[in-house]
């Protein structure tokens, strides 16, 4: 099969790989995110991620740099990729408080990478099973998020696009009051139905043929919309780039006929080399896992979007807007002695935000809060509370964690079982 | 090859949206857009709710200098009672204004150089003994060293009374002149600050006037998202640092060395004023005749609204029921400093939660990339 698509999908993803790292690094957030908190969260399960510090930070951000352009240029393809997904992945697991859908996406896609290497053999060509893994890992992104749409909120309240496009109604483009209208509760209504359609449909319109021009045409505007509207960095790109996976395999050399003329696959199939074998079922494995993970939710009761239970590794993107505060009370069981602990005084005003809507980082950070104040105070055994109230797309707020509950009983690690200390959820129509 | 049947019916959903938001946007079209609250509410801050307490205490600045000026020439009990009530009086509007931390107050350090916090009598001693007597000495000097909190200090003594106040003034050694020229220098001093933050402040309300239009705030939302983060901002100062710190409220012990205004008792009349100008910020300043905050909210959850301003009257009411002094509430009315404490934490959840929520207020300085 042709490997031209995958060239240069793994050319566009390599750039941007590089262009991701040195954003970090020129926008400051090396020093800023993972340099100056005091606290970091880590990851349930992989509390065991070493925390680098201020050179090895650099060190991780300029590996990825490089072997992003290492992969962009084509040299030693799966080693690259293996060193890309590792730093960054790492990167990554340095604190939950950063955790973005677009950044698991992007450690998956090298991942997949790394597995099944987006090469070119002497002859053009490429396994067709390289294709297809590409493809799934792509088409996972899409059909997850359409799905975790289909909701109340999204589709019947416009919620949280109607928040978030109110934001914008000083907006003029034009001469035109564009933001006027996106102010309007029925664009946003009307916008949600669309995106629901688009994540659903864009995926079977990009692989058929007859729809494929109309379909990357709509996923350009609808990047170009949602990165034009919201803070969500390189996203919009990558899924832009991304998505050429589902082109023709040839479909480069329709822009470059000069550069080489398609390989002839009947002539001469490629030869499966022994390590791709293993690798390629290894790719489906991870991708089985992803698209899997997006379905534990339903192991836990109440709407996930509350919960948060089974939330991340889901695609679930831009589907909620919430208000938090929460702050700690702590009681010495022994002398009896009561306080309360703001939060902010340890966590950075980021931390401190995506702390307040999330029940396991606020249980993790208590934790935390007592094991810190028990090695301060020999002798002490303490319990933590949390008064935790959120207002979830434009709710008023409720409780959040129930205030009765200690959270040094809860455990660090994977949650495979409910939460019993999450409240339900409010019931009441944003 | 598809049939055409295949094809119109695969793109159907696409073009049914199509066609509505067609349909939606030639009836937009024609209809007048809602009106952007935003604006005008950004517009209205400065002359509503900061320009007018930051003025008024630049005034009384003045008066606080003219009043230590005649302490300085003739200390007796009743040059320093009227130095005591300029004071008294400049610390209200200055409280008011502080009640929204953002801007050049934030920005340029005005905050610690007006009202370093908390008061540290070893530095302010260090000022005197250091023989400062000009404003352009004390403007070298640390921030721990003068402000607000120094001429509190130099001022009030809550063990040895107005007597020892007047005896350290007057003394032969150390020197009570070279203490009291110290005191006036530092009260020149907050007059040059508050001066300069008047004007900087000026600038900054053109900054929010025309807010969507110029470099600090590209977009309209960026100068709503910094203004909510101020006032829960404000808020938080005032729960914890007024209250919930000294007070040992959220702490295992009080620390009454972190009460405001501890010299002179003044805790419980900063809480109010506090709160008076966060009322300003939200109501649209002190006579309400301006566009607060209140408008967006309003327009965007006319319940939520309501529960910022009952949030306010209960606050307001349960700092009215304080007692005083503050620092010895806790043993003479232990229910009600914890009902104000709790009432401020409740408004500024209010904010925090239900408003930010609402409003998709997003965390300031150090915001990420979003999903």
């Amino acid at each position: 099969m042709d490997a031209a698509s995958l060239v240069a999908l793994r050319v566009m993803v390599g750039v941007l790989v590089s262009v991701s790292a040195g954003r970090y690094w020129a926008k400051g957030w090396i020093d800023s995110l993972l340099l100056a908190p005091r606290f970091h969260f880590p990851y349930p399960g992989f509390e065991w991620v070493p925390i680098p510090g201020r050179l090895g930070c650099h060190l991780l951000f300029a590996a990825v740099f490089v072997a992003g352009l290492a992969l962009a240029s084509g040299r030693a393809t799966r080693a690259s990729a293996a060193v890309a997904f590792a730093c960054f992945t790492w990167l990554e697991l340095i604190d939950l408080s950063y955790y973005l859908n677009h950044y698991y996406f992007l450690s998956c896609l090298l991942l997949t990478f790394a597995l099944a290497p987006p090469d070119a053999d002497a002859d053009g060509r490429a396994p067709r099973t390289t294709l297809d893994v590409v493809r799934v890992q792509v088409a996972v992104v899409y059909v997850f998020a359409g799905v975790a749409k289909i909701g109340g909120d999204w589709l019947l309240a416009g919620q949280p696009l109607t928040i978030w496009f109110g934001r914008h109604a000083d907006w003029v483009v034009l001469s035109l009051p564009v933001g006027g209208w996106l102010a309007d509760p029925r664009v946003a209504l009307l916008a949600s139905w669309a995106g629901m359609v688009f994540d659903l449909c864009v995926v079977p319109a990009l692989c058929w043929a007859p729809t494929r021009a109309v379909a990357y045409l709509a996923l350009l505007a609808f990047h170009g919309l949602t990165g034009w509207l919201f803070p969500i960095g390189l996203f919009p790109l990558v899924m832009i780039a991304a998505a050429t996976v589902f082109f023709e395999p040839d479909w480069p050399r329709r822009w470059w006929p000069a550069r080489a003329s398609t390989p002839d696959d009947a002539a001469r199939p490629a030869p499966p080399h022994p390590l791709a074998t293993w690798a390629h079922r290894l790719a489906w494995l991870s991708l089985a896992a992803q698209a899997l993970l997006p379905l534990r939710h339903w192991l836990y009761p109440g709407p996930v979007n509350w919960t948060e239970e089974g939330g991340r590794f889901a695609y679930r993107v831009m589907l909620v807007e919430k208000g938090g505060a929460v702050d700690f009370r702590v009681v010495d069981r022994r002398s009896g002695a009561r306080w309360r602990v703001d939060p902010s005084e340890e966590l950075t005003v980021l931390q401190a935000k995506m702390m307040s809507t999330q029940p396991d980082m606020i249980a993790c950070y208590a934790r935390h809060l007592a094991a810190r104040l028990e090695h301060e105070r020999p002798g002490a055994e303490l319990a933590v509370y949390a008064d935790a109230f959120v207002a979830l797309n434009g709710r008023p707020r409720a409780r959040l964690i129930d205030p009765d509950f200690d959270l040094t009983q809860t455990q660090p690690g994977l949650a495979l079982r409910p939460a019993p200390w999450i409240l339900p959820a409010p019931e009441f129509a944003p | 090859m598809p049939t055409r049947r295949t094809l119109i019916l695969a793109l159907t959903p696409g073009l049914g949206l199509g066609l509505a938001a067609a349909a939606l946007l030639v009836q937009q079209g024609c209809a007048e857009p809602e009106p952007d609250l935003r604006p005008a509410m950004l517009a209205d801050l400065g002359p509503s709710a900061l320009l007018p307490p930051l003025a008024q205490a630049r005034e009384r600045a003045a008066a606080l200098s003219a009043a230590t000026l005649a302490l300085c020439e003739a200390p007796d009990p009743s040059t320093l009672d009227a130095a005591q009530a300029a004071w008294w009086a400049l610390r209200e509007p200055w409280r008011q204004f502080r009640a929204l931390p953002f801007g050049p107050l934030v920005d340029e350090g005005f905050d610690s150089a007006v009202d370093f916090w908390p008061a540290r009598p070893s530095s302010i001693e260090g000022g005197v003994t250091g023989g400062s007597s000009t404003v352009e000495e004390v403007g070298a000097l640390g921030v721990a060293s003068k402000g607000l909190p120094a001429v509190e200090y130099l001022l009030w003594d809550p063990e040895g009374g107005d007597e020892a106040v007047l005896a350290a003034l007057t003394a032969e050694e150390p020197s009570g002149a070279q203490r009291c020229a110290y005191l006036h220098a530092v009260v020149g001093d907050v007059g040059v600050q508050l001066e300069a933050l008047e004007a900087q402040t000026e600038s900054f309300a053109d900054t929010l006037a025309t807010a969507g239009s110029n470099a600090r705030y590209p977009t309209v939302s960026l100068a709503v998202d910094e203004l909510l983060n101020a006032a829960i901002a404000g808020l938080h100062d005032l729960s914890e640092r007024s209250m919930g710190k000294p007070l040992g409220l959220s702490t295992a012990e009080p620390d009454l060395e972190q009460l405001e205004s501890r010299f002179s008792d003044r805790s419980r009349a900063d809480i109010l004023d506090a709160l008076a100008g966060f009322s300003a910020f939200y109501l649209g300043g002190a006579d309400r005749d301006g566009e607060g905050f209140t408008v967006i909210v309003a327009a965007s959850s006319a319940e939520i609204d309501a529960a910022v301003r009952a949030d306010l009257d209960v606050a307001l009411a349960a700092a009215e029921a304080l007692p005083d002094p503050l620092r010895t509430g806790l043993d003479t009315d232990p229910a009600a400093v914890n009902a104000a404490w709790e009432a401020i934490r409740a408004l500024r959840l209010t904010l925090a939660a239900d408003v930010a929520g609402l409003l998709g207020v997003t965390v300031s300085l150090s915001d990420n990339d979003g999903d």
